[in-house]
């Protein structure tokens, strides 16, 4: 029989393992309802805008790059570079909900910016999907809860299921919503590893 | 409802999203720290004829191969490579890629099976919604589950927060964990 002591601790790492995924989990629930049924929503239809503007330095360091930025509206984290024929030099910016491409002419000394925005869906989504320890101090911050997300839901359904064990064991209801997912889920990897 | 009720509730719930769970939070590290899961070894390589059909597109052949020869899964574009004697290309779903290479003239086709192996199916599972092109309709109820699965969480979430609230609710673990709730629509707000 497990100890009083230990059933506490186990309940609390339950609790603790849950608590600070809330807003998280919730925006995942919402999120993934909204990936289901894009069609739906328009989730992945976007508006798109293109500007073409002067550059008012050679745009040699990331600090000209910064001030470029931030002056014609362009923010998210950095996700491709690309030397494109003819000098032109492509960068790819995402944010949650939002694209943006630059493309910097350096001999005409002008730069192309193409905006892609989504609608509210399309922002929660983007929420869903970011992920990854690169760009700016806020996306590493979200990467490191992504990381406690994956632990907490694991260590959530682990504590869960010895909770049940000490609550629930004698419950044929119990055991029968258990074996019927266990099941179910068991012949879906089955299925797909084998055919 | 009463207390061991409402516990009874939550439990119910949560062994039935239990196995989801689980495959969600081991993907969801997959996916932050861009780990391959794939295996890439060929485990099988048979061969079969078909009717090969003149002057189809590249998209429309491989699926017409891909049926003829009982595949499930996609074929992905950017995976066709053709000249004047053969068309290679793949089909993929969560669980296996087949590389196939078509002979044009006579229609032999040589497929290669690379199974993606159990933790990739696991991860797989993410981005699954049941609907692989010639799946058996068992799969497809994978949509119903995962529907389910998600309004079971949100259930189980509140009855959850509910009973701590209620039973259990300490002022510290409301500042505490109310500040990393914030710190988390903050976060949202700036990415």
């Amino acid at each position: 029989m497990m100890k009083t002591r230990t059933y506490h601790i186990i309940r609390k790492v339950h609790l603790y393992a849950s608590l600070p995924i809330v807003a998280l989990l919730l925006m995942y629930i919402v999120s993934s309802y909204f990936m289901i049924h894009y069609d739906l929503f328009n989730t992945y239809e976007r508006e798109e805008m293109i500007t073409r503007v002067e550059l008012a330095s050679d745009m040699n360091s990331e600090a000209q790059w910064d001030q470029f930025l931030a002056e014609n509206g362009v923010s998210g984290k950095l996700t491709d570079e690309t030397a494109l024929p003819d000098g032109v030099l492509l960068r790819k910016y995402e944010r949650a909900g939002k694209s943006f491409e630059v493309r910097l002419y350096a001999g005409e000394k002008t730069a192309e910016i193409k905006k892609n925005n989504g609608n509210l869906p399309a922002v929660l989504v983007g929420f869903h999907r970011i992920r990854g320890f690169e760009g700016p101090w806020p996306y590493l911050i979200y990467a490191v809860l992504l990381d406690i997300v994956g632990i907490s839901l694991i260590l959530f359904a682990i504590t869960g299921a010895i909770l049940w064990l000490k609550l629930l064991k004698n419950s044929l209801t119990a055991w029968i919503i258990f074996l019927a997912g266990f099941i179910y889920v068991a012949a879906i990897i089955t299925y797909l590893s084998v055919v | 409802m009463k207390k061991h009720q409402l516990i009874k509730f939550h439990l119910y719930c949560g062994l039935f999203t239990i196995f989801y769970l689980v495959a969600f939070g081991l993907s969801s590290l997959v996916l932050n720290h861009n780990l391959n899961l794939e295996r890439s070894t060929v485990t099988e390589e048979w061969s079969s004829v078909v009717r090969v059909e003149q002057g189809l597109s590249n998209n429309d052949l491989a699926e017409s191969v891909k049926n003829q020869l009982g595949l499930m899964g996609w074929t992905p574009y950017w995976k066709y490579k053709r000249d004047s004697v053969w068309f290679q290309f793949e089909v993929s779903h969560p669980g296996r890629n087949y590389q196939i290479k078509l002979e044009l003239l006579q229609g032999d086709v040589q497929v290669s099976e690379l199974p993606k192996g159990f933790l990739a199916v696991l991860h797989g599972l993410h981005f699954f919604n049941g609907n692989v092109p010639n799946a058996p309709f068992f799969l497809k109820t994978w949509a119903v589950y995962q529907w389910l699965t998600l309004l079971t969480m949100l259930i189980s979430m509140i009855f959850g927060l509910w009973l701590w609230l209620k039973y259990r609710y300490r002022s510290w673990e409301g500042i505490a964990f109310g500040g990393v709730f914030m710190l988390t629509i903050i976060l949202m707000i700036l990415i």
